[in-house]
């Protein structure tokens, strides 16, 4: 678990230099000065990182509850660090805009009626709101926005240029289309105990987000569900991995209801046989067993007690329960399950591995290609069988055309590549070969990045094609 | 805007300080591993340094200017005394703990000494867990604080 949650930090800090670093391309004196600023706290919280790195080595030999805890800590305060006050304040910062492809994989998945926005957040969250009702509550002199709902999606900054990270995104616009949920709980009990409007909020809220965690997981499969406990990792105790709040059922919840989900459709998504992780079985087991340790860890040496308001604790299990019961009526019928192909997924991982863009695949039998092409050149002779020569033909260039991805089949595709080539190139670099000096581990930190470069735009290049090709295709 | 509130400047010093037992504890293991790291031991020997300067500062009962850091580390302690008894020190002793401690800190770093035993290591960072955990757990509840203001979080 220390070892994938050190390295997911790690990934944020990079992504955070690569933030400033294009601020700095596109900037000049004085602004690069501010601009460095930012760059030497980052390189600190770097440093930081550097004596609890070394204790998870493989080298390190056994660490006692102390120093394992002190590592843990540190890791905490790195990413408290980098979020609350680095990522807080890039506003003072003229950096990146959203990116074309980011509009291009939202509106490809759901094809909204209305325009929809995507901001650059300084806080790293998520979330979702009609940005003209936002003004119209705020302002100090009267706005009339109008009628229509002018989705807006905020994305923090430093995952601008990570697609798999976008699959949060697809939650927030679940937000935007669920279905009215009051009918789900009128005439049950827990809809019976809770006569007040504060109540019926709550529960409203917690139906809205499994609503949306739903919608999410049906387009996008086990890519949503990685996706969401890498955000909760590294979250970690705030207000606590197994809270409930007002707004938001807990994250233990959230998975196992999502886990269930795609058990009992039978969606997985497998490792490779030769993988690291085989034993885990599947992509959502790995996350799932390091969002448990994770909690085990919080629960031994970081939560005093868990408190939970007093009205909490009955509602929330019945309303689980109901929730269970009513899987598929809370989401809007117009979603279905996304189809992922294991074997094909794992064609795509390795077309990744090669550095060629996942735009398109061709599944291909080779030997019957060869065969009928065999075939025909054997009738070539006989003008006679020109038609025939001339169908077969186009039978094989049949077999040869190559289908336009979908963007769920990239990003499963592309957290599969992270689980499996990613992870643990990296887990030997920094845990196995020897890093001896301070240069030792700025070097396999640049090296992790350029492995995080090159699947970010691989995958951006990805939906980018799989959409133009799509529209050729007429997908 | 840049001036920090009374509650940030706490959580900041409450992380520095912490921060301060978590090196003095991986230089620690590093010992127990035979390697000296100069840079934990010294963070360690502040750490015992600004305890026992607290406690000084409590017993006086008087504040003198730049004392009041030293004061509130040691008033944080105090309301966490039970928390303390519970690892097994008594925060009365704490002078003489930490004086110990920075003593064999200061010893490993100038005479490269490396006949303490496995248990006084553990002892010693046994000790900074819990005159640290403190801090940690208020700067965990702050944060909480600062979070919930700052709206929804776990939207994911």
């Amino acid at each position: 678990m220390e070892k994938i949650l050190s390295l997911e930090l790690l990934e944020k800090i990079i992504r955070m230099e690569l933030f400033l670093e294009r601020a700095s391309l596109e900037s000049q004196e004085p602004d690069l000065r501010v601009i460095n600023v930012y760059k030497s706290v980052v390189e600190s919280i770097k440093k930081s990182l550097q004596y609890p790195l070394r204790k998870f080595r493989d080298d390190y030999g056994d660490m006692e509850e102390y120093e394992y805890r002190s590592c843990m800590k540190r890791l905490m305060d790195a990413f408290n660090s980098l979020d609350l006050v680095v990522h807080a304040h890039l506003s003072f910062i003229h950096g990146d805009w959203t990116l074309p492809e980011t509009y291009t994989f939202i509106k490809g998945l759901f094809r909204p009626e209305d325009e929809i926005s995507i901001v650059l957040s300084d806080t790293y969250m998520f979330e979702e709101a009609n940005l003209s009702e936002f003004f119209e509550s705020q302002l100090y002199i009267p706005y009339k926005g109008g009628d229509e709902r002018k989705t807006t999606l905020f994305l923090p900054k430093i995952e601008v240029m990570n697609p798999l990270n976008w699959t949060i995104l697809v939650h927030e616009m679940g937000h935007t289309m669920k279905k009215p949920l009051e009918d789900i709980f009128t005439h049950t009990e827990i809809g019976e105990m809770l006569v007040s409007d504060e109540g019926r909020r709550i529960l409203d809220s917690w139906t809205e987000e499994i609503c949306s965690d739903l919608i999410s997981l049906k387009i996008l499969g086990p890519a949503y569900l990685s996706s969401f406990i890498t955000f909760v990792l590294l979250l970690g105790s705030q207000p606590g991995l197994e809270n409930i709040t007002t707004s938001h059922p807990d994250p233990r919840f959230r998975i196992n209801i999502m886990k269930d989900v795609l058990e009992k459709n039978s969606i997985d998504l497998p490792f490779a046989q030769e993988s690291l992780f085989q034993e885990y079985g599947d992509i959502v087991n790995f996350y799932d067993h390091i969002f448990e340790e994770r909690c085990r860890f919080e629960q031994r040496y970081m939560i005093d007690e868990v408190k939970e308001e007093p009205m909490f604790p009955l509602v929330y299990q019945r309303f689980r329960d109901l929730i269970y019961e009513k899987v598929e009526e809370i989401t809007p019928e117009e979603i279905c399950y996304s189809d992922i192909e294991k074997d094909k997924t794992h064609n795509l991982v390795g077309m990744i591995k090669d550095k060629i863009p996942i735009s398109s695949y061709r599944e291909i039998d080779q030997k019957k290609v060869i065969d009928t092409l065999d075939k025909v050149e054997k009738d070539l002779d006989s003008i006679a069988k020109k038609d025939a020569i001339s169908k077969k033909m186009k039978r094989i260039l049949a077999m040869m055309k190559e289908e336009p991805n979908s963007f769920s089949e990239i990003i499963n595709a592309g957290w599969l590549y992270k689980c499996e080539i990613v992870y643990p190139k990296m887990t030997q670099v920094f845990f196995v070969d020897p890093i001896d000096s301070p240069k030792a581990f700025s070097d396999a930190v640049e090296e992790y990045k350029k492995e995080i470069v090159k699947l970010d735009e691989l995958l951006r290049k990805s939906i980018e094609t799989a959409h133009i090709h799509g529209i050729f295709g007429k997908r | 805007m840049f001036k920090s509130s009374k509650a940030t400047r706490e959580l900041q010093s409450n992380r520095s300080f912490s921060s301060l037992a978590d090196n003095a504890i991986f230089g620690l293991g590093d010992y127990l591993k035979e390697r000296i790291n100069d840079e934990l031991l010294d963070s360690g020997i502040e750490f015992c340094k600004e305890l026992r300067k607290g406690k000084e500062i409590w017993d006086k009962g008087q504040i003198k200017h730049g004392e009041l850091e030293y004061y509130e580390k040691y008033k944080m302690l105090s309301s966490s005394k039970d928390d303390i008894v519970k690892e097994g020190f008594n925060l009365d002793e704490v002078p003489e703990e930490a004086e110990k401690i920075e003593s064999m800190l200061e010893d490993i770093k100038r005479n490269k000494n490396l006949s303490y035993s496995e248990s006084e290591i553990k002892q010693a960072q046994h000790f900074f867990t819990a005159y640290s955990m403190p801090f940690w757990r208020d700067t965990m509840k702050t944060l909480e604080e600062i979070r919930s203001r700052k709206g929804l979080r776990l939207d994911g």
